[in-house]
């Protein structure tokens, strides 16, 4: 057993994260499988469109992963995603200072929403 | 994160400080991915010219899609090897996760699949997931470590 663990290929892996390798061996084990199945899989194109689409997804699972920490679950996701969008679509609309100031306030809309729900679950004990 | 994962050993007033800065910062988190998807659906210029925001497409879609994204933060942080009853996990994790899981939905696309199998599929996946991250539990002779 100790030796299959000291081969220079596992020693190289254990370096790492073991969650995060599997996670990255994962998405390339899709991503040949999806490659069998259709050469469009692996294009730039698609591969470039594939990383913008999960940032979006994966700042959202950065604060998640924060919460989460704690043992507890942030569930006021999609309606903060929601309110950021609409402040700041309504303040664009106020002409040049309004879309200046349009994203910084959909952020500060969402700031304001998180802590009052943390004030509340820390402090109030709100489960 | 080191303050973070310090969980257990805090005072209660701490541990209450630690969740508002967490609640807040995830808040944070939430609502500047709105405008980074701002920024990689339409050109920010374009987005601004378009005034009053009613035929901005992403806020849009964001309204529509609504409660997915509880469901696929939460998978993808699992998927990012993120404990569920906390105190550890990394934040690259949480992004290689979010890749994975997009990566997972698109392919039921590349077969062909009925779209409206995906929810079922992904749930699948976050089961599986879990199931996977809970074979520490095998490992620990006594449960309550696992808890303490």
């Amino acid at each position: 057993m100790s030796a299959i663990l000291d081969l220079p290929l596992l020693r190289f892996l254990r370096r790492f994260d073991p969650a995060v390798t599997t996670a990255f061996a994962c998405i390339l084990l899709l991503l040949f499988v999806g490659g069998m199945y259709s050469s469009n899989f692996l294009s730039p194109e698609y591969l470039l469109q594939q990383l913008k689409v999960a940032s979006f997804l994966g700042v959202i699972a950065t604060g998640m992963m924060l919460v989460i920490l704690l043992g507890q679950i942030d569930l006021p996701v999609p309606w903060v995603v929601t309110v950021g969008a609409m402040m700041s679509c309504a303040l664009a609309g106020n002409g040049t200072m309004g879309a200046i100031l349009a994203v910084p306030f959909g952020i500060l809309c969402g700031v304001a929403i998180g802590l009052l729900n943390g004030f509340g679950v820390g402090y109030l004990r709100i489960p | 994160m080191r303050f973070l994962s310090s969980g257990d050993a805090t005072s209660g007033l701490r541990k209450a400080r630690e969740t508002v800065i967490a609640l807040t910062s995830a808040s944070l988190a939430t609502s500047s991915s709105v405008f980074l998807f701002f920024v990689i659906s339409t050109p920010l210029k374009h987005a601004c010219e378009l005034g009053a925001g009613c035929s901005y497409r992403p806020g849009e879609a964001a309204y529509a899609s609504g409660n997915a994204y509880t469901l696929f933060s939460i998978a993808s942080v699992v998927l990012g090897g993120v404990s569920l009853m906390g105190g550890k996990g990394s934040a690259i994790g949480a992004i290689f996760g979010a890749l994975a899981f997009r990566t997972i939905g698109d392919l039921l696309f590349v077969f062909d699949f009925d779209p409206l199998w995906q929810p079922l599929f992904q749930g699948v996946v976050l089961l599986l997931a879990v199931c996977l991250s809970a074979f520490g539990l095998l490992r620990i002779r006594n449960r309550l470590e696992w808890f303490g």
